[in-house]
């Protein structure tokens, strides 16, 4: 079996083998050629995977034991973003999930459980493992808040108010595209993939927080392959507007025959005498 | 013009984190540009926070 294949069809006993540069090389390999919904779906079906199997207990003992004071620091200032990014990005998809087309809605159902899901995972972290007091998922949350970097509040801030304007009028492709860029092009694409990397290379490299490990890596082709996949699919959807309104500007590039005439010979070339 | 709920405003004054209060969308933008408000979103936290340590009367 490829490393390739193994990313596709571990379970989660598997994933905690798995290499994070496999799994990114993986979720490269197919986005170049953007899945359709429906293909996004199905992979949803057959990848899905159980949050309460996760066993944190050798996190427990790394993180009492065998981790210092300054790594344990610098670890929940940079999961703590996680744990506020996926609370954030389940909470504000179902507002775009009400536009676009019947294959995009049962997809981004899918996406929603996924953030859900992921959201719950570091709930457990953070309550097993981190010990941070709380007997509710928002209390969790509000006490690694503390943790957040502020420049955190730029992109998930920015996703909340889009997603309040896209309320307003659900296929409002403008809004949708404006959404769908801080979303699925940026937050998805840029900030995640490199606080993951970070931290799956950190456990990986120092053998540290197995539980992390696998719950975190699970979620990543989930994220990178099908969430990433979505927002391309519907992106590429969203801006098929020649001719029309994109992000509230006109787009005012003409195609290029429309500069030629009609001969072929470009504009600016004089007319043979 | 942004609005908040009596509790919002409360919390803020008794040092809740503007930055948590943007993030959960607790400030609704009633009128104006999503994209011009976030361009200034660091100085709007910052001046908020700011104002919550100036003692204040409900």
């Amino acid at each position: 079996m490829s490393k390739l294949s193994k990313v596709a069809d571990s379970d989660l006993r598997g994933i905690r083998d798995l290499d994070i540069d496999d799994v990114l090389a993986y979720v490269h390999r197919d986005l170049k050629r953007l899945p359709d919904y429906t293909e996004l779906y199905r992979r949803y079906l057959t990848q899905r995977w159980n949050v309460y199997d996760l066993d944190f207990s050798q996190d427990v003992i790394d993180w009492r034991q065998s981790m210092s004071e300054e790594e344990r620091e610098a670890f929940v200032g940079i999961s703590a973003g996680f744990h506020h990014g996926e609370r954030q990005v389940e909470v504000e998809l179902p507002v775009f999930m009400l536009g676009g087309s019947e294959e995009s809605k049962i997809c981004m159902s899918s996406q929603i459980e996924d953030e859900a899901r992921h959201t719950v995972l570091f709930d457990r972290f953070y309550r097993e493992v981190v010990g941070l007091p709380g007997n509710s998922v928002q209390a969790v949350l509000d006490a690694s808040f503390k943790h957040v970097s502020e420049t955190f509040v730029g992109p998930f801030g920015l996703l909340a108010y889009q997603a309040d304007e896209l309320r307003r009028d659900p296929e409002d492709r403008a809004a949708r595209v404006r959404y769908g860029t801080t979303h699925f092009l940026w937050i998805e694409g840029v900030p995640a993939l490199s606080v993951m990397k970070i931290t799956l290379t950190y456990c990986r490299e120092r053998g540290f927080l197995p539980g992390y490990y696998t719950g975190f890596t699970a979620t990543r082709p989930h994220r990178l392959h099908r969430h990433l996949g979505a927002g391309g699919a519907g992106y590429r959807a969203d801006t098929d507007l020649e001719g029309r309104q994109v992000c509230g500007r006109r787009d005012h590039r003409r195609p290029r025959e429309r500069r030629l005439h009609a001969d072929g010979r470009p504009r600016h070339v004089a007319e043979p005498a | 013009m942004l609005t908040a709920g009596l509790a919002t405003w409360r919390n803020l004054r008794e040092g809740a984190d503007p930055g948590q209060a943007v993030m959960y969308r607790r400030l609704r933008l009633e009128r104006g540009d999503v994209l011009a408000f976030f361009r200034v979103i660091y100085f709007f936290v910052e001046s908020l926070a700011a104002l919550s340590h100036v003692p204040a009367e409900p």
